[in-house]
């Protein structure tokens, strides 16, 4: 979050006020009346709630960034790639695609369904054990290009968020009809060889197709 | 509870929450991994030991005024 974002400025000035008031209390030290407890009511519940709730959006808004997936070292490569204006990965022209911008890592990795956010965090909070404890945050780039992968097979669920697999155009393409009901069933991956490729294809020793 | 020990714990929960807010604002001005859930777990988690302690100061306070007592006062 940039100070100069609305959510910023409120997170701030709350934690500012709050912080005023608990300082005014410790050291001026005055007497518990009523007027010190509605303070202290203030200082203690009213801003830092503020301060907790505006951290919160901001916070996992952040989470969604992919600059934020690109702050641990050995997912740069992915990211590079996604910021690569010239880069045909399909990772990349997704990116490109103002429906994903900044956020396309989590929009095509994110769980969807009723608890899908929730899995989502849990997912990444994997994610950070493994980099901070789990031995990943030591990887050199090129170690970690060799030894991350995805953890189970990438849903086409996720794809036919966009994708529905209904329109016509879609459909009237021949090598899509030919498996639609297999595609659906997440019998047959939209990413596999033949089809779209790897969305990353320079960890999976393919090529973008 | 007595006007010093409702004095010290609330000093307590005024330090613990200066500790709470600098990691909650720590997160927002630095959204890495590493600051956002320290500020979402740690911080938030001593803002709310801290706000807990001053309830129960309010609470034994009120209990003393007997404001929760049912009887009329006479």
């Amino acid at each position: 979050m940039s100070i100069s974002s609305p959510l910023g400025v409120v997170a701030l000035g709350c934690a500012l006020l709050a912080a005023a008031i608990l300082l005014w209390f410790l050291i001026r030290r005055p007497l518990l009346g009523g007027g010190t407890k509605i303070m202290l009511l203030l200082g203690l519940g009213v801003f830092p709630l503020g301060t907790a709730a505006t951290g919160n959006i901001t916070g996992y808004h952040a989470t969604k960034l992919r600059s934020f997936c690109g702050s641990c070292h050995v997912m740069q490569p992915w990211t590079r790639d996604s910021d690569d204006p010239t880069s045909a990965t399909l990772a990349s022209r997704h990116a490109r695609s103002p429906m994903f911008g900044d956020e396309n890592c989590y929009t095509c990795h994110a769980d969807y369904g009723r608890l899908g956010t929730i899995t989502t965090k849990i997912g990444g909070m994997r994610h950070v054990y493994e980099y901070t404890i789990g031995g990943y945050g030591d990887l050199t780039e090129d170690e970690a290009v060799a030894a991350i992968h995805i953890r189970k097979p990438f849903p086409n669920s996720n794809c036919m968020q966009c994708h529905s697999t209904t329109a016509n155009g879609w459909l009237a393409l021949p090598d899509h009809a030919a498996v639609v009901d297999e595609l659906r069933a997440d019998h047959v991956s939209c990413m596999g060889s033949g089809c779209h490729g790897p969305a990353h294809p320079f960890s999976q020793g393919g090529t973008p197709q | 509870m007595s006007e010093r020990r409702a004095s010290l714990l609330l000093r307590i929960a005024a330090v613990l929450a200066l500790v709470g807010l600098a990691l909650m604002v720590w997160g927002s001005l630095d959204p890495t991994p590493l600051p956002v859930i320290v500020a979402m777990s740690v911080g938030q988690g001593i803002g709310i030991v801290s706000f807990l302690i001053y309830l129960v100061v309010v609470v034994a306070d009120l209990r003393r005024a007997k404001v929760f007592d049912r009887r009329a006062p006479p």
